[in-house]
């Protein structure tokens, strides 16, 4: 029994904290897309930025916790500005959107490589000491890291449900004409939304810097695997892609334990194929 | 007081509005009489800021507000009621009624649920489960929380049976009387207009093609005819 607890424990923690930032990143693409019918390519650049900020601020002296936040506030500046610029010019216009996010990722990586250089770089957890759980021992920054990552999805979740905020977003959504009769300056409310995409990208990046390798081109590690729980779990509902990345975050982090990675990617997306051609809108159905 | 005056408003290349001008004076329900195609829901969709004038203008007392966006006009004190009433399905009428108030920031006065008594008891239903008169009532009530100076309404009695049509009547008639509400009012009901609307106007082919008093028009009026009959 222990030691099925001891192989197992880190393992599905492991898994765990791979499936809230997943969903961290997930939930920006998908509130983006949900309410702006806008597939933002760039999100996986977003999410490298925040990475970035927080490599950068951190080799500047601050300190990481500050540095989290600083650098979620920074990528949500950006998507201030990506929005401004490019995303409202093309509205209703989805496959230019499409292709403008995609040139605009193109840019980003390029444009950091140009900055700081293609070589990667890394940054020691903030707290580098072990937590005794039990049986087992487990890194304190990755449980930081779970805790603020659910409390983050769930804030996110309780903003569009039960706020004031939320309620325009979704009535801007769906009926962006009538929410504009009404008063709601829906071009705002697209830019907050989409700030808070950006956003919630930025944090992912941010919390994951201490993690992996920080390089211009990681966004898209977790670009695909987001898009993939979204298709998986349905873009209807935020609980769509809770159950989305539990799948397909569950099943590359334990898979890669076993298999190589490229072999548990492929595992993973031939689960994504069976769960699409089975429920093409999704798993969870919109309420 | 309405004072829209030789509008002009087109989708891509027609123009469908060719020089629209009527004044409401504040306080009375003006009709807007016409057939399907004629043009009335592009006006009412024009006075809301949905589409833009390409000439003209639209005052509201002193205010010109032609061709600002719709949220400006919904602040200066316009609401509206499209045709096919625009209720958010998946929310509920609570819900509903407090995007009506979202923008300023305030609450859903009490006085809507005196108006509208049967609200009160559904407010946590979903509205899209409301039948056609109970989602029409939401409409108009969600229009009237943020309390506006007018009121524009395209065709409020469509799919409503008539003992329904006659009691949307009575009620519009004692609020426009207790908030001194100036309504525009598209409509085809003649039993509508003639009730709550003190003049009425006709559209044809996107001009007014003529006006009388409403309550002298009949079914077998001449304007009638020569406007609405078939």
């Amino acid at each position: 029994m222990d030691a099925l607890i001891l192989a197992w424990a880190p393992l599905l923690l492991d898994a765990l904290s791979f499936v809230l930032l997943l969903a961290l990143v997930a939930l920006g693409l998908v509130v983006i897309f949900g309410l702006l019918g806008v597939i933002n390519l760039a999100h996986g650049e977003l999410f490298m930025l925040g990475a970035y900020a927080v490599a950068l601020a951190v080799g500047w002296g601050a300190p990481f916790w500050l540095a989290v936040p600083v650098a979620a506030l920074f990528v949500g500046a950006i998507g201030w500005v990506i929005s401004a610029v490019l995303i409202e010019r093309l509205a209703a216009r989805p496959l230019d959107t499409i292709l403008a996010t995609w040139g605009l990722a193109i840019a980003l990586r390029q444009g950091v490589v140009l900055a700081f250089g293609p070589q990667s770089r890394s940054l020691d957890a903030p707290t580098g000491a072990d937590v005794v759980l039990g049986a087992i021992t487990y890194p304190a920054y990755r449980l930081q890291l779970m805790a603020l990552a659910a409390a983050v999805l769930v804030a996110t979740l309780l903003l569009f449900a039960r706020t004031r905020f939320g309620l325009t977003a979704r009535a801007a959504m769906a009926r962006p004409d009538m929410a504009a009769a009404l008063g709601i300056d829906v071009r705002r409310v697209w830019r907050r939304t989409f700030v808070l995409g950006a956003a919630l990208a930025g944090l992912a990046g941010a919390l994951i810097a201490p993690l992996i390798s920080v390089d211009p081109y990681m966004g898209l590690g977790f670009l695909v695997p987001a898009f993939l729980a979204i298709l998986v779990g349905g873009s209807a509902s935020l609980g769509g892609v809770l159950v989305g990345t539990g799948i397909v975050g569950g099943a590359d982090s334990l898979l890669g334990h076993w298999l190589s990675p490229l072999a548990a990617q492929i595992v993973v997306f031939f689960i994504a194929v069976l769960a699409i051609r089975v429920r093409p809108t999704g798993l969870v159905r919109s309420p | 007081m309405l004072t829209i005056s030789d509008l002009h408003v087109g989708y891509g290349q027609g123009t469908v509005l060719q020089g629209v001008s009527m004044v409401v004076p504040r306080g009375t329900v003006a009709a807007l009489m016409g057939r399907n195609g004629m043009g009335k829901t592009t006006l009412c969709r024009a006075l809301m800021g949905l589409l833009t004038p390409s000439a003209g203008s639209i005052r509201l007392d002193e205010l010109e507000i032609g061709g600002r966006p719709p949220h400006r006009i919904a602040a200066a004190g316009v609401a509206y009621v499209p045709q096919g009433r625009g209720i958010f399905e998946r929310f509920t009428v609570e819900e509903n009624l407090e995007l009506g108030v979202a923008a300023s920031g305030g609450r859903v006065p009490a006085q809507v649920y005196r108006w509208f008594p049967a609200l009160a008891e559904l407010r946590r239903r979903t509205a899209g489960t409301l039948s056609g008169g109970e989602q029409q009532s939401l409409a108009i009530a969600r229009a009237l929380v943020s309390e506006p100076r007018l009121l524009i309404l395209d065709e409020p009695s469509e799919g409503l049976q008539p003992s329904l049509v006659d009691e949307m009547g009575s009620l519009l008639l004692r609020i426009v009387a207790d908030r001194h509400l100036t309504v525009f009012l598209v409509e085809q009901n003649l039993a509508l207009v003639r009730r709550i609307a003190t003049i009425a106007a006709f559209l044809v082919d996107g001009r007014i093609a003529g006006g009388a008093a409403a309550r002298d028009l009949t079914p077998e009026s001449p304007a009638i005819h020569r406007h609405l009959g078939l």
